[in-house]
Protein backbone atom coordinates (compact mmCIF):
# COMPACT_ATOMS: atom_id res chain seq x y z
CA UNK A 1 0.00 0.00 0.00
CA UNK A 2 1.61 3.52 -0.97
CA UNK A 3 -0.88 5.27 1.01
CA UNK A 4 -2.44 8.43 0.73
CA UNK A 5 -2.77 9.82 4.19
CA UNK A 6 -5.56 11.67 5.63
CA UNK A 7 -4.51 13.25 9.18
CA UNK A 8 -6.72 15.20 11.85
CA UNK A 9 -7.52 16.17 15.17
CA UNK A 10 -10.78 14.40 17.00
CA UNK A 11 -11.82 13.66 19.97
CA UNK A 12 -9.13 15.48 21.73
CA UNK A 13 -6.42 12.93 19.97
CA UNK A 14 -4.80 12.90 16.80
CA UNK A 15 -6.33 10.41 14.22
CA UNK A 16 -4.74 9.30 10.41
CA UNK A 17 -6.36 6.95 8.14
CA UNK A 18 -4.42 5.98 5.32
CA UNK A 19 -5.91 4.43 2.48
CA UNK A 20 -3.65 3.09 -1.24
CA UNK A 21 -5.85 6.29 -2.58
CA UNK A 22 -7.27 9.38 -1.67
CA UNK A 23 -10.35 9.59 -0.57
CA UNK A 24 -12.90 10.81 -2.22
CA UNK A 25 -13.79 14.48 -0.27
CA UNK A 26 -18.00 13.14 0.50
CA UNK A 27 -16.42 10.26 1.62
CA UNK A 28 -14.19 12.44 4.00
CA UNK A 29 -17.73 14.63 5.14
CA UNK A 30 -19.63 11.37 6.06
CA UNK A 31 -16.25 9.94 7.94
CA UNK A 32 -16.20 14.02 10.09
CA UNK A 33 -20.05 13.69 10.10
CA UNK A 34 -19.84 9.97 11.48
CA UNK A 35 -17.36 10.92 13.99
CA UNK A 36 -19.27 14.35 14.99
CA UNK A 37 -21.88 12.47 15.74
CA UNK A 38 -19.98 9.84 17.91
CA UNK A 39 -18.78 12.71 19.99
CA UNK A 40 -21.60 14.16 20.70
CA UNK A 41 -23.38 11.09 22.28
CA UNK A 42 -20.69 10.09 24.23
CA UNK A 43 -18.11 12.61 24.87
CA UNK A 44 -18.08 14.09 28.46
CA UNK A 45 -15.67 17.09 27.27
CA UNK A 46 -18.50 18.52 25.28
CA UNK A 47 -21.77 20.02 27.26
CA UNK A 48 -23.78 19.58 24.54
CA UNK A 49 -23.52 15.77 24.10
CA UNK A 50 -26.19 13.14 25.08
CA UNK A 51 -23.98 11.70 27.47
CA UNK A 52 -23.56 15.54 29.43
CA UNK A 53 -27.24 15.85 29.27
CA UNK A 54 -27.66 12.83 30.93
CA UNK A 55 -25.45 13.00 33.77
CA UNK A 56 -27.53 16.68 34.22
CA UNK A 57 -30.94 15.18 34.38
CA UNK A 58 -30.50 11.63 35.07
CA UNK A 59 -34.01 9.49 34.36
CA UNK A 60 -34.19 7.67 31.16
CA UNK A 61 -32.35 8.06 27.79
CA UNK A 62 -33.03 6.81 24.46
CA UNK A 63 -28.84 6.21 22.97
CA UNK A 64 -28.64 5.69 19.11
CA UNK A 65 -28.61 2.50 17.70
CA UNK A 66 -24.17 2.31 17.80
CA UNK A 67 -24.30 2.34 21.62
CA UNK A 68 -25.61 -1.19 21.47
CA UNK A 69 -22.35 -3.01 21.12
CA UNK A 70 -21.14 -0.86 23.75
CA UNK A 71 -22.98 -0.50 25.87
CA UNK A 72 -22.84 -4.48 25.95
CA UNK A 73 -19.00 -4.95 26.22
CA UNK A 74 -19.01 -2.19 29.18
CA UNK A 75 -21.60 -4.48 30.88
CA UNK A 76 -19.77 -7.45 29.77
CA UNK A 77 -16.41 -6.31 31.42
CA UNK A 78 -18.28 -4.84 34.32
CA UNK A 79 -19.13 -8.28 34.77
CA UNK A 80 -15.71 -9.94 33.98
CA UNK A 81 -13.56 -7.57 36.03
CA UNK A 82 -15.72 -7.23 39.33
CA UNK A 83 -16.73 -4.33 38.69
CA UNK A 84 -13.27 -2.80 37.81
CA UNK A 85 -14.14 -1.65 34.26
CA UNK A 86 -17.10 0.83 34.51
CA UNK A 87 -19.02 3.47 32.49
CA UNK A 88 -19.63 5.06 36.08
CA UNK A 89 -15.86 6.13 36.94
CA UNK A 90 -16.51 10.18 34.87
CA UNK A 91 -17.32 11.56 37.82
CA UNK A 92 -13.74 10.10 39.71
CA UNK A 93 -12.19 11.77 36.34
CA UNK A 94 -13.21 15.13 37.14
CA UNK A 95 -12.75 14.76 40.62
CA UNK A 96 -9.00 13.93 39.79
CA UNK A 97 -8.93 16.48 37.77
CA UNK A 98 -9.96 15.19 34.51
CA UNK A 99 -12.65 17.45 33.35
CA UNK A 100 -14.63 18.82 30.56
CA UNK A 101 -12.53 21.91 31.15
CA UNK A 102 -9.13 20.17 31.34
CA UNK A 103 -8.62 21.82 34.92
CA UNK A 104 -5.89 18.83 35.77
CA UNK A 105 -6.44 19.79 39.36
CA UNK A 106 -7.26 17.48 42.27
CA UNK A 107 -10.04 18.22 44.01
CA UNK A 108 -10.08 17.65 47.79
CA UNK A 109 -11.42 14.48 48.81
CA UNK A 110 -12.15 11.08 47.78
CA UNK A 111 -14.15 10.23 44.92
CA UNK A 112 -16.34 7.03 44.70
CA UNK A 113 -17.77 5.09 41.98
CA UNK A 114 -21.20 3.88 42.32
CA UNK A 115 -22.24 0.14 41.31
CA UNK A 116 -23.77 -0.35 38.09
CA UNK A 117 -26.68 -2.28 39.80
CA UNK A 118 -27.19 0.11 42.28
CA UNK A 119 -27.57 3.14 39.67
CA UNK A 120 -27.91 2.01 36.18
CA UNK A 121 -30.41 0.19 34.09
CA UNK A 122 -29.66 -0.75 30.21
CA UNK A 123 -32.29 -1.96 28.31
CA UNK A 124 -31.47 -2.13 25.00
CA UNK A 125 -30.34 1.37 23.75
CA UNK A 126 -32.27 2.53 26.47
CA UNK A 127 -30.16 3.66 29.71
CA UNK A 128 -31.92 4.99 32.94
CA UNK A 129 -30.20 5.99 36.27
CA UNK A 130 -31.55 6.36 39.41
CA UNK A 131 -29.65 9.47 40.05
CA UNK A 132 -27.73 11.64 37.94
CA UNK A 133 -24.31 10.15 36.60
CA UNK A 134 -21.86 10.95 34.47
CA UNK A 135 -20.82 8.20 32.02
CA UNK A 136 -17.65 7.75 30.65
CA UNK A 137 -16.67 5.99 27.48
CA UNK A 138 -13.01 6.26 27.72
CA UNK A 139 -12.08 2.46 28.26
CA UNK A 140 -13.64 1.47 25.09
CA UNK A 141 -14.99 4.92 23.50
CA UNK A 142 -12.50 5.50 20.83
CA UNK A 143 -12.00 1.66 19.78
CA UNK A 144 -15.25 1.70 19.18
CA UNK A 145 -15.43 4.76 16.55
CA UNK A 146 -12.05 3.50 15.08
CA UNK A 147 -14.18 0.12 14.06
CA UNK A 148 -17.01 2.52 13.02
CA UNK A 149 -14.73 4.72 11.20
CA UNK A 150 -13.37 1.39 9.51
CA UNK A 151 -16.64 0.00 8.66
CA UNK A 152 -17.24 3.29 6.57
CA UNK A 153 -14.51 2.57 4.43
CA UNK A 154 -15.04 -1.31 4.36
CA UNK A 155 -18.85 -0.06 2.35
CA UNK A 156 -17.19 2.30 0.12
CA UNK A 157 -14.73 -0.78 -1.06
CA UNK A 158 -11.38 1.43 -0.42
CA UNK A 159 -9.60 -1.56 -0.25
CA UNK A 160 -7.00 -1.97 2.29
CA UNK A 161 -7.07 0.98 5.36
CA UNK A 162 -5.25 1.73 8.68
CA UNK A 163 -7.49 3.69 11.11
CA UNK A 164 -4.90 5.16 13.15
CA UNK A 165 -6.25 7.01 16.41
CA UNK A 166 -3.03 7.96 18.42
CA UNK A 167 -2.08 4.28 18.64
CA UNK A 168 -5.03 2.55 18.61
CA UNK A 169 -5.49 1.38 15.03
CA UNK A 170 -7.51 -0.90 13.41
CA UNK A 171 -6.37 -1.88 10.08
CA UNK A 172 -7.04 -4.46 6.49
CA UNK A 173 -4.15 -5.49 4.91
CA UNK A 174 -1.87 -7.99 2.81
CA UNK A 175 1.34 -7.47 4.54
CA UNK A 176 2.81 -7.23 7.99
CA UNK A 177 2.18 -4.02 9.52
CA UNK A 178 5.03 -3.14 12.37
CA UNK A 179 3.42 -1.59 15.06
CA UNK A 180 6.04 -0.46 17.94
CA UNK A 181 4.69 -0.59 21.66
CA UNK A 182 5.97 2.99 23.50
CA UNK A 183 7.72 2.22 26.87
CA UNK A 184 5.84 3.62 28.97
CA UNK A 185 8.61 5.31 31.14
CA UNK A 186 10.03 6.63 27.83
CA UNK A 187 8.33 7.76 25.00
CA UNK A 188 11.74 7.76 22.86
CA UNK A 189 11.72 4.20 23.52
CA UNK A 190 9.51 0.96 22.55
CA UNK A 191 9.40 -1.97 24.49
CA UNK A 192 8.81 -4.55 21.47
CA UNK A 193 6.79 -4.91 18.18
CA UNK A 194 3.66 -6.07 17.63
CA UNK A 195 2.52 -7.06 13.51
CA UNK A 196 -0.78 -6.83 12.91
CA UNK A 197 -1.92 -7.66 8.98
CA UNK A 198 -5.99 -7.27 9.69
CA UNK A 199 -7.44 -6.50 12.88
CA UNK A 200 -7.15 -4.43 15.56
CA UNK A 201 -4.70 -2.89 18.26
CA UNK A 202 -5.15 -0.91 21.45
CA UNK A 203 -2.77 0.15 23.95
CA UNK A 204 -3.38 1.70 26.75
CA UNK A 205 -0.77 3.53 29.41
CA UNK A 206 -1.12 6.06 32.26
CA UNK A 207 2.18 7.76 31.12
CA UNK A 208 0.94 10.05 28.27
CA UNK A 209 -2.76 11.68 29.63
CA UNK A 210 -1.07 12.22 33.12
CA UNK A 211 -0.97 15.45 35.28
CA UNK A 212 0.98 14.91 38.28
CA UNK A 213 1.12 13.08 41.59
CA UNK A 214 0.19 9.46 40.24
CA UNK A 215 -3.12 11.60 38.39
CA UNK A 216 -4.03 9.57 35.19
CA UNK A 217 -7.26 7.86 33.73
CA UNK A 218 -7.52 4.67 34.12
CA UNK A 219 -9.33 4.71 37.23
CA UNK A 220 -9.74 1.87 39.31
CA UNK A 221 -13.52 1.97 40.39
CA UNK A 222 -12.97 0.67 43.94
CA UNK A 223 -10.81 3.30 45.04
CA UNK A 224 -11.34 5.95 42.98
CA UNK A 225 -7.90 6.77 42.39
CA UNK A 226 -5.54 5.63 39.33
CA UNK A 227 -4.77 2.34 38.85
CA UNK A 228 -1.46 1.67 39.99
CA UNK A 229 -0.43 -2.20 39.01
CA UNK A 230 -0.51 -2.07 35.81
CA UNK A 231 1.94 0.40 33.89
CA UNK A 232 0.84 -0.67 30.28
CA UNK A 233 -0.94 -2.81 27.95
CA UNK A 234 -1.45 -3.73 24.73
CA UNK A 235 -3.92 -5.96 23.08
CA UNK A 236 -4.52 -7.19 19.29
CA UNK A 237 -7.96 -8.53 18.58
CA UNK A 238 -10.91 -8.66 15.97
CA UNK A 239 -12.54 -5.36 16.97
CA UNK A 240 -10.40 -2.47 17.86
CA UNK A 241 -14.18 -1.94 20.37
CA UNK A 242 -12.64 -5.10 22.26
CA UNK A 243 -9.18 -4.51 21.94
CA UNK A 244 -9.69 -0.86 23.61
CA UNK A 245 -11.49 -2.72 26.28
CA UNK A 246 -9.94 -5.18 26.98
CA UNK A 247 -6.33 -3.06 26.86
CA UNK A 248 -8.39 -1.16 29.88
CA UNK A 249 -9.37 -4.47 31.46
CA UNK A 250 -6.28 -5.82 31.81
CA UNK A 251 -5.48 -3.08 34.14
CA UNK A 252 -7.60 -4.68 36.24
CA UNK A 253 -8.26 -8.42 35.62
CA UNK A 254 -6.16 -11.61 34.79
CA UNK A 255 -5.52 -12.50 31.38
CA UNK A 256 -7.19 -15.91 31.97
CA UNK A 257 -10.28 -14.37 33.20
CA UNK A 258 -11.25 -12.75 29.65
CA UNK A 259 -9.63 -15.20 27.54
CA UNK A 260 -12.64 -17.21 28.99
CA UNK A 261 -14.50 -14.82 26.74
CA UNK A 262 -12.60 -13.15 24.55
CA UNK A 263 -9.83 -14.29 21.45
CA UNK A 264 -7.28 -11.77 21.82
CA UNK A 265 -3.31 -11.26 22.35
CA UNK A 266 -1.44 -8.95 24.46
CA UNK A 267 1.40 -7.53 26.48
CA UNK A 268 1.23 -5.99 29.62
CA UNK A 269 3.39 -4.29 32.18
CA UNK A 270 3.11 -4.73 35.94
CA UNK A 271 4.46 -2.07 37.98
CA UNK A 272 6.36 -4.48 39.80
CA UNK A 273 9.05 -4.67 37.02
CA UNK A 274 9.05 -7.01 33.33
CA UNK A 275 6.66 -7.51 30.63
CA UNK A 276 3.87 -10.57 31.20
CA UNK A 277 2.33 -11.59 26.89
CA UNK A 278 0.65 -14.19 25.37
CA UNK A 279 2.19 -17.28 23.60
CA UNK A 280 -0.16 -15.90 20.75
CA UNK A 281 1.06 -12.42 20.87
CA UNK A 282 2.61 -12.02 17.16
CA UNK A 283 5.76 -9.98 17.43
CA UNK A 284 8.39 -9.11 18.97
CA UNK A 285 9.54 -8.20 22.84
CA UNK A 286 13.08 -6.45 23.42
CA UNK A 287 14.01 -8.02 26.83
CA UNK B 1 22.30 -37.69 28.42
CA UNK B 2 18.74 -39.40 27.62
CA UNK B 3 17.32 -38.93 31.25
CA UNK B 4 18.98 -35.54 31.19
CA UNK B 5 16.78 -34.81 28.30
CA UNK B 6 13.89 -36.59 29.52
CA UNK B 7 14.19 -34.18 32.86
CA UNK B 8 13.39 -31.52 30.35
CA UNK B 9 10.40 -32.64 29.02
CA UNK B 10 9.05 -34.48 32.07
CA UNK B 11 9.65 -31.06 34.11
CA UNK B 12 7.68 -29.44 31.49
CA UNK B 13 4.89 -31.60 31.07
CA UNK B 14 5.05 -31.59 34.93
CA UNK B 15 4.79 -28.28 34.32
CA UNK B 16 2.24 -28.21 32.14
CA UNK B 17 0.29 -30.55 34.13
CA UNK B 18 0.24 -28.35 37.26
CA UNK B 19 -0.83 -25.14 35.40
CA UNK B 20 -3.22 -27.14 33.95
CA UNK B 21 -4.80 -28.57 36.80
CA UNK B 22 -4.81 -24.98 38.70
CA UNK B 23 -6.42 -21.83 38.20
CA UNK B 24 -3.89 -19.53 39.90
CA UNK B 25 -0.44 -17.93 39.26
CA UNK B 26 -0.06 -16.77 35.37
CA UNK B 27 3.02 -15.62 35.98
CA UNK B 28 4.74 -17.42 38.80
CA UNK B 29 3.61 -20.60 36.86
CA UNK B 30 4.82 -19.85 33.58
CA UNK B 31 8.22 -18.76 35.00
CA UNK B 32 8.84 -21.18 36.98
CA UNK B 33 8.02 -23.69 34.08
CA UNK B 34 10.82 -21.42 31.58
CA UNK B 35 12.88 -21.60 34.19
CA UNK B 36 13.40 -24.72 33.73
CA UNK B 37 13.26 -24.68 30.52
CA UNK B 38 16.23 -22.43 30.75
CA UNK B 39 18.34 -23.87 33.02
CA UNK B 40 21.60 -25.38 31.53
CA UNK B 41 22.90 -28.79 32.31
CA UNK B 42 23.79 -27.86 35.38
CA UNK B 43 20.34 -27.58 36.39
CA UNK B 44 18.88 -31.16 34.93
CA UNK B 45 19.45 -32.46 38.37
CA UNK B 46 16.55 -29.35 39.53
CA UNK B 47 14.52 -30.47 36.31
CA UNK B 48 14.40 -33.93 37.60
CA UNK B 49 13.44 -33.14 40.84
CA UNK B 50 10.58 -30.85 39.28
CA UNK B 51 9.57 -33.26 37.64
CA UNK B 52 9.46 -35.21 40.93
CA UNK B 53 8.06 -32.49 42.65
CA UNK B 54 5.01 -32.21 40.11
CA UNK B 55 3.85 -35.37 41.12
CA UNK B 56 2.21 -35.96 37.29
CA UNK B 57 1.20 -39.29 36.33
CA UNK B 58 3.86 -39.36 33.74
CA UNK B 59 6.00 -41.85 33.10
CA UNK B 60 8.70 -43.00 30.01
CA UNK B 61 11.15 -45.65 29.03
CA UNK B 62 13.96 -43.94 30.92
CA UNK B 63 12.40 -42.39 34.39
CA UNK B 64 10.39 -44.18 36.41
CA UNK B 65 7.18 -43.00 37.01
CA UNK B 66 6.53 -40.85 39.75
CA UNK B 67 3.10 -41.75 41.76
CA UNK B 68 0.36 -39.38 40.77
CA UNK B 69 -0.91 -37.56 43.82
CA UNK B 70 -2.68 -34.50 42.44
CA UNK B 71 -5.26 -33.99 39.82
CA UNK B 72 -2.38 -33.51 37.52
CA UNK B 73 -2.68 -36.36 34.96
CA UNK B 74 -0.58 -38.31 32.29
CA UNK B 75 1.42 -37.08 30.15
CA UNK B 76 2.81 -38.24 26.71
CA UNK B 77 5.82 -37.55 24.47
CA UNK B 78 7.78 -37.82 21.40
CA UNK B 79 11.15 -36.22 20.96
CA UNK B 80 13.11 -36.83 18.55
CA UNK B 81 16.36 -34.79 17.69
CA UNK B 82 17.78 -33.99 14.47
CA UNK B 83 21.45 -35.58 13.62
CA UNK B 84 22.65 -32.28 12.67
CA UNK B 85 21.11 -29.15 12.92
CA UNK B 86 18.29 -27.84 14.24
CA UNK B 87 16.08 -27.01 11.59
CA UNK B 88 14.38 -30.38 11.89
CA UNK B 89 11.04 -30.65 12.45
CA UNK B 90 9.96 -32.84 15.26
CA UNK B 91 8.04 -35.93 13.42
CA UNK B 92 4.44 -35.64 15.41
CA UNK B 93 2.00 -37.69 14.70
CA UNK B 94 -0.79 -36.10 12.06
CA UNK B 95 -3.66 -37.07 13.58
CA UNK B 96 -5.66 -34.62 14.58
CA UNK B 97 -6.92 -33.64 17.96
CA UNK B 98 -9.85 -31.35 17.00
CA UNK B 99 -8.55 -28.14 17.95
CA UNK B 100 -9.80 -25.35 16.33
CA UNK B 101 -8.82 -22.61 19.05
CA UNK B 102 -5.36 -24.06 19.04
CA UNK B 103 -5.06 -23.53 15.09
CA UNK B 104 -6.57 -19.91 15.07
CA UNK B 105 -5.07 -18.48 18.35
CA UNK B 106 -0.97 -19.78 18.05
CA UNK B 107 0.76 -17.75 16.25
CA UNK B 108 4.17 -18.09 16.27
CA UNK B 109 5.65 -15.05 17.92
CA UNK B 110 9.67 -14.23 17.57
CA UNK B 111 11.63 -12.87 20.76
CA UNK B 112 15.11 -11.65 21.01
CA UNK B 113 16.71 -14.06 23.58
CA UNK B 114 17.79 -12.68 27.00
CA UNK B 115 21.17 -11.62 27.54
CA UNK B 116 22.20 -13.38 30.45
CA UNK B 117 21.55 -15.22 33.02
CA UNK B 118 19.61 -18.33 32.88
CA UNK B 119 16.31 -16.62 33.58
CA UNK B 120 13.20 -17.36 31.31
CA UNK B 121 13.61 -14.63 28.62
CA UNK B 122 11.17 -15.99 26.11
CA UNK B 123 12.31 -17.53 23.45
CA UNK B 124 15.22 -16.33 20.16
CA UNK B 125 14.74 -14.93 16.82
CA UNK B 126 12.54 -17.16 14.52
CA UNK B 127 14.16 -20.59 14.09
CA UNK B 128 14.01 -22.01 10.64
CA UNK B 129 11.33 -25.14 11.89
CA UNK B 130 7.64 -24.56 12.31
CA UNK B 131 6.61 -26.42 15.17
CA UNK B 132 4.01 -29.33 14.48
CA UNK B 133 0.15 -28.16 15.06
CA UNK B 134 -0.85 -31.26 15.17
CA UNK B 135 -0.27 -33.33 18.43
CA UNK B 136 0.66 -36.82 18.73
CA UNK B 137 -2.52 -38.42 20.26
CA UNK B 138 -1.10 -41.72 21.59
CA UNK B 139 -2.21 -42.19 24.60
CA UNK B 140 0.80 -44.14 26.02
CA UNK B 141 2.63 -42.15 28.01
CA UNK B 142 6.07 -43.12 26.28
CA UNK B 143 9.06 -40.91 25.47
CA UNK B 144 11.52 -41.81 22.63
CA UNK B 145 14.92 -40.34 22.78
CA UNK B 146 17.42 -40.72 20.37
CA UNK B 147 20.51 -42.13 21.88
CA UNK B 148 23.70 -41.16 21.19
CA UNK B 149 23.94 -37.46 22.40
CA UNK B 150 27.53 -35.78 22.66
CA UNK B 151 29.11 -35.69 26.04
CA UNK B 152 27.07 -33.55 28.44
CA UNK B 153 25.51 -31.53 25.78
CA UNK B 154 21.75 -32.01 24.48
CA UNK B 155 21.46 -32.52 20.74
CA UNK B 156 20.09 -29.75 18.67
CA UNK B 157 16.83 -30.16 17.44
CA UNK B 158 12.96 -29.63 17.72
CA UNK B 159 10.83 -31.75 19.86
CA UNK B 160 7.51 -31.61 20.51
CA UNK B 161 5.32 -32.93 23.11
CA UNK B 162 1.65 -32.95 24.15
CA UNK B 163 0.72 -33.34 27.96
CA UNK B 164 -2.37 -34.18 29.06
CA UNK B 165 -4.39 -33.13 32.08
CA UNK B 166 -7.54 -33.57 33.93
CA UNK B 167 -9.98 -31.24 33.88
CA UNK B 168 -13.46 -30.95 35.28
CA UNK B 169 -14.50 -31.07 31.29
CA UNK B 170 -12.43 -34.15 30.93
CA UNK B 171 -9.12 -34.85 29.57
CA UNK B 172 -7.09 -31.60 28.24
CA UNK B 173 -4.30 -31.57 26.11
CA UNK B 174 -1.46 -29.26 25.46
CA UNK B 175 1.11 -29.54 22.97
CA UNK B 176 4.47 -28.09 23.09
CA UNK B 177 7.68 -27.24 20.71
CA UNK B 178 10.73 -26.71 21.76
CA UNK B 179 13.85 -25.85 19.79
CA UNK B 180 16.93 -26.89 21.60
CA UNK B 181 20.39 -25.49 20.02
CA UNK B 182 24.14 -25.66 22.33
CA UNK B 183 21.70 -26.75 25.20
CA UNK B 184 19.69 -24.20 24.97
CA UNK B 185 15.94 -23.79 24.61
CA UNK B 186 16.04 -21.26 22.16
CA UNK B 187 12.51 -21.38 21.33
CA UNK B 188 9.25 -22.82 23.32
CA UNK B 189 5.65 -22.59 21.90
CA UNK B 190 2.59 -24.12 23.32
CA UNK B 191 -0.46 -25.60 20.92
CA UNK B 192 -3.67 -25.19 22.33
CA UNK B 193 -5.62 -28.19 21.88
CA UNK B 194 -8.16 -27.65 24.52
CA UNK B 195 -11.87 -26.91 23.44
CA UNK B 196 -13.93 -24.05 24.57
CA UNK B 197 -15.11 -22.52 27.92
CA UNK B 198 -13.41 -23.56 31.38
CA UNK B 199 -10.26 -26.03 29.72
CA UNK B 200 -9.78 -23.23 27.79
CA UNK B 201 -9.29 -20.46 30.20
CA UNK B 202 -7.37 -22.51 32.22
CA UNK B 203 -5.08 -22.94 29.22
CA UNK B 204 -5.14 -19.67 28.31
CA UNK B 205 -3.82 -19.09 31.37
CA UNK B 206 -0.90 -21.31 30.93
CA UNK B 207 -0.44 -19.73 27.54
CA UNK B 208 1.17 -16.74 29.42
CA UNK B 209 4.68 -15.43 29.14
CA UNK B 210 6.63 -13.59 31.84
CA UNK B 211 9.89 -11.46 31.18
CA UNK B 212 11.98 -9.90 33.86
CA UNK B 213 13.88 -7.53 31.45
CA UNK B 214 12.28 -4.86 30.00
CA UNK B 215 15.38 -3.16 27.63
CA UNK B 216 13.55 -1.34 25.52
CA UNK B 217 14.94 0.08 21.79
CA UNK B 218 14.70 3.61 20.49
CA UNK B 219 12.14 4.40 18.05
CA UNK B 220 14.60 5.88 15.60
CA UNK B 221 16.30 2.57 15.30
CA UNK B 222 13.48 0.85 14.22
CA UNK B 223 11.29 0.68 11.28
CA UNK B 224 7.63 1.22 12.67
CA UNK B 225 4.64 1.75 10.58
CA UNK B 226 2.72 2.98 13.93
CA UNK B 227 3.48 3.41 17.81
CA UNK B 228 0.87 2.23 20.40
CA UNK B 229 1.39 3.49 23.80
CA UNK B 230 -1.40 5.92 25.59
CA UNK B 231 -2.42 8.32 23.25
CA UNK B 232 -0.59 10.77 22.29
CA UNK B 233 -2.88 13.86 22.49
CA UNK B 234 -3.10 16.39 20.49
CA UNK B 235 -5.43 19.60 21.57
CA UNK B 236 -6.70 20.55 24.97
CA UNK B 237 -5.26 18.33 27.36
CA UNK B 238 -1.46 18.79 26.28
CA UNK B 239 -2.29 23.00 26.32
CA UNK B 240 -3.62 22.24 29.76
CA UNK B 241 -0.65 20.44 30.76
CA UNK B 242 1.94 23.09 29.50
CA UNK B 243 -0.49 25.60 31.02
CA UNK B 244 -0.05 23.17 34.80
CA UNK B 245 3.78 23.02 33.86
CA UNK B 246 4.49 27.24 33.39
CA UNK B 247 2.49 27.79 36.26
CA UNK B 248 4.42 25.19 38.40
CA UNK B 249 7.78 26.76 37.16
CA UNK B 250 6.72 30.44 38.17
CA UNK B 251 5.86 29.27 41.76
CA UNK B 252 9.59 28.11 42.03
Amino acid sequence: MSPSREVFDAIGTSWSIETATALPTPLLVTIHQRIEQFDRTYSRFRPDSLVSAFAATGGSCEFPPDAIALLHLYRELYELTGGRVSPLVGSALEHLGYDAGYSLRRRPGSATVPRWTDVLTVEGTTVSARKPVLLDFGAAGKGYLIDLLALILREHDVGDYLVDGSGDLARRGQDVFRVGLEHPADPTKVIGVANVTSGALCGSAGNRRAWGDGLHHIVDPRTGEPATEILATWVVAESALIADGLATALFFAEPRDLAARFSFSYVRMPATGGVEYSTNFDGELFT
Amino acid sequence: MRTNRTGYLMAMLAGLAIVGASTGGVVAATSHHNDTLAADASASAAAQSSTAAASSAASSSTTSGSTASSSAASSSATSSSAESSSAEVAPSSAAASSAPRATTARTPASRTPASTTTAPKTTAPPTTSKPSTSAPTTSKPSISTSTAAAASQFKDGTYSATGSYNSPGGTEKLGVTLTIASDKVTKSELDLLGGAGLSHSFQAAFAAGYSDLVIGKDISGITLGAVSGSSLTGMGFNDALKQIESQARSQQ
